[in-house]
């Protein structure tokens, strides 16, 4: 078999954190795969664990107490210079964070350090990462705040974190993320703090850098919209599994799963007033609570299309249904694809 | 509008927030928050204020319930101006006049039961008699944002967020108010949950006859609930009108930019995307002229010069911008 080249390789990685009151299951057994220059969504809504994916990709959950984590994950899986990533000890992660995979956050404020200059803290972060000499940092800096159109980048690095908006925030945030020419981005919500006109702006120029570099993103979402404008494949979570998988447009002209379906009903369309009659149609009850899962499929409690006797009784795999496209549900097959365009 | 006098009529309503410095504090700036905006509200009518954060679209609603003192202008409900009310006669604006704030989960005591949350305002406003009669009145309010009564001697921490959303809604018609200001109410939910207080808001709407002045920066939410959408940008009105006109056939470039930059799950129908370049300008010190000139794309050298004055350009819509040969 001739072993396909991928950025990234998820196998069966779980995560639970032990509470008092059981195991709260925030990642279940999720599989999936980056393949170079892909830019793949992960969707979901609060509690649904892609955060926690985000994080446990960057190892960045080691330090949590009580906490069980396992499965493999595969940097370049296919290459002579594969790493499992689950093998490599803190000091071997600390090179490949940044070097490697860099990663942004929601809230750009919170992820900057308000009493240094964004100069300080860019220059420090290309330090750590490559044997270049000062000089050559800032000019590093200088050059990538150039890439994300940030006007006047002199003045934007001789600022606090505070003088500057919460969009030219998380441009320095990717500025920074991208200084050490990652192979792989993961952008946790990295617009949901920002404003419509300026997340068109951050999400116009990811797009570009992506193309120009070269890389993979992960991008983490609650925003169905926002999917369509960036991802090229999509990973619908919920409960902390992966629901469906499919091409960006495939997926949302046809949601074969009913969660997927229903999410995408429940938002109001732009142009709804001109549809006579038009409602969102609202999924009831609420995200399922993670240290008790309902039996069977984790949906059924609030899917429309729910049997007794099947849904509640057997846990669905998630199903290969045709060329990239997987879904978990029992009944996929032979329920009307009603779809929301 | 066929209507008779408006509900509540706003004119020329502005909040200026003073900026203080030194031992003295002297007042050495304003924040215009608020400046000169004007609009009215129907009986029976919703009318959704769209902007984005800084645009004073939630200081317009807290000034309409004298919630913050405004700095100058009108606020005429049922032909009374309520910025001259004090005392009893304001309390008794008040009942007729509630709110919903976007925070669910900060906006309810979690010492308080649910049914003491609920009671609150009508102990508030005198009209807490016999607990027998109070205890029914909660459990049909219960009922009318679809809960049942046995969460009565539950806490807010033992509820979702959506179901916290509906105590919200619960507690703001308690007192059986005309008006309601709904400020964001969906914005801190679930993308699956939202779409149950939204045709809930819509449902009780139409049921109670409740006007409501809902803000959102969501342009989608609004347009599916609104019946006439207002577009703040910097504390001015850029735009209002029937949502119909206002999205299907937007005449401010703001409206436009602000439509094009939704993402829309359904990619067919991909629009031309405008990107707006900068960021929203410091309020203290606004461009001249035309506040929105600093980022349109379509500013010429007279929009530094004039404030562009309100024009119609439709039935009851009307746009606050100089150009009349783009859009």
């Amino acid at each position: 078999m001739v072993a396909k080249n991928l950025m990234l390789k998820v196998e069966d990685l779980s995560v639970s954190f032990k509470a008092r009151s059981g195991p709260i299951q925030a990642v279940r057994n999720v599989t999936f795969s980056i393949k170079p220059g892909e830019v793949v969504a992960l969707v979901g809504e609060s509690g649904s664990g892609k955060s926690t994916i985000g994080l446990a990709l960057m190892r960045l959950l080691d330090d949590v107490k009580k906490l069980e984590i396992s499965g493999k994950i595969f940097l370049r899986s296919g290459e002579s210079s594969a790493l499992d990533l689950m093998d490599r000890s803190e000091r071997e992660m600390r090179e490949i964070r940044g070097n490697e995979i860099a990663m942004i956050f929601q809230e750009p404020m919170s992820s900057l350090n308000p009493i240094f200059t964004i100069k300080t803290q860019i220059v420090e972060a290309i330090l750590t990462h490559q044997n270049i000499s000062r000089r050559d940092a800032y000019c590093r800096a200088l050059e990538m705040l150039k890439l994300l159109s940030i006007p006047d980048p002199e003045k934007c690095l001789s600022n606090y974190p505070h003088q500057i908006s919460g969009g030219m925030r998380q441009r320095v945030m990717i500025a920074m993320a991208l200084s050490c020419e990652p192979c792989l981005l993961i952008a946790d919500e990295p617009t949901t703090a920002l404003d419509v006109t300026i997340q068109a702006q951050i999400v116009d120029i990811m797009k570009k850098l992506q193309k120009r570099l070269g890389m993979s993103i992960l991008f983490i979402t609650h925003d169905l919209g926002l999917v369509s404008e960036i991802a090229d494949r999509v990973l619908v979570l919920y409960g902390g599994q992966v629901v469906e998988v499919g091409d960006v447009k495939a997926l949302f002209a046809s949601p074969f799963m009913p969660y997927t379906q229903a999410l995408l009903k429940s938002i109001p369309k732009l142009g709804c007033s001109e549809l006579p009659n038009y409602r969102v149609e609202a999924i009831p009850g609420s995200v399922p609570d993670a240290s008790a899962f309902p039996n069977g499929c984790t949906f059924h409690p609030r899917c429309r299309h729910t049997v007794r006797n099947i849904c509640d009784v057997s846990e669905p795999i998630l199903e290969t249904v045709s060329n990239n496209r997987q879904v978990r549900c029992c009944r996929w097959f032979e329920i009307e694809k009603d779809c929301v365009s | 509008m066929t209507d008779l006098a408006p509900l509540l009529q706003v004119k020329n309503l502005k909040k200026w927030f003073e900026i203080r410095h030194g031992i003295i504090s002297k007042v050495t700036g304003n924040v215009k928050a608020v400046d000169d905006i004007s609009f009215s509200l129907s009986s029976h009518e919703v009318l959704g204020i769209a902007g984005e954060s800084g645009s004073g679209k939630t200081t317009i609603g807290r000034s309409v319930l004298r919630l913050v003192e405004p700095t100058a202008g009108e606020i005429i409900f049922k032909g009374r101006d309520i910025v001259k009310l004090e005392g009893e006669e304001l309390r008794q604006f008040r009942r007729s006049a509630q709110i919903i704030f976007q925070d669910p989960f900060a906006s309810l005591n979690p010492k308080m039961t649910i049914e003491n949350i609920l009671l609150e305002p009508l102990k508030i406003h005198n009209l807490f008699d016999s607990n027998l009669k109070n205890r029914h009145q909660v459990v049909e309010l219960l009922q009318t944002v679809s809960m049942s009564a046995d969460i009565l001697k539950r806490r807010p921490h033992e509820l979702s967020g959506g179901q916290r959303q509906r105590i919200c809604i619960a507690r703001a018609l308690a007192v059986k108010p005309d008006f309601i200001v709904a400020d964001e109410p969906v914005s801190a939910l679930d993308v699956s949950i939202q779409a149950q207080i939204l045709n809930l808001l819509g449902d009780l709407r139409h049921q109670l006859g409740l006007s409501i002045l809902f803000i959102s920066h969501d342009i989608t939410v609004l347009e599916y609930l609104s019946d006439r959408i207002a577009i703040v940008y910097l504390g001015k009105i850029m735009e209002i009108g029937p949502t119909k006109e206002i999205c299907g056939n937007a005449k401010h470039p703001y409206t436009e930019a602000l439509l094009s930059a939704v993402p829309m799950a359904n990619s067919d129908k991909r629009r031309e995307r405008i990107i707006l370049e900068g960021d929203i300008p410091n309020p203290i010190s606004p461009p001249s002229g035309c506040v929105f000139r600093t980022r349109c794309n379509y500013a010429i050298e007279a929009c530094a010069g004039i404030l562009p004055a309100s024009r119609e350009v439709g039935p009851g819509h009307l746009t606050a911008c100089i150009r009349d040969d783009i859009l």
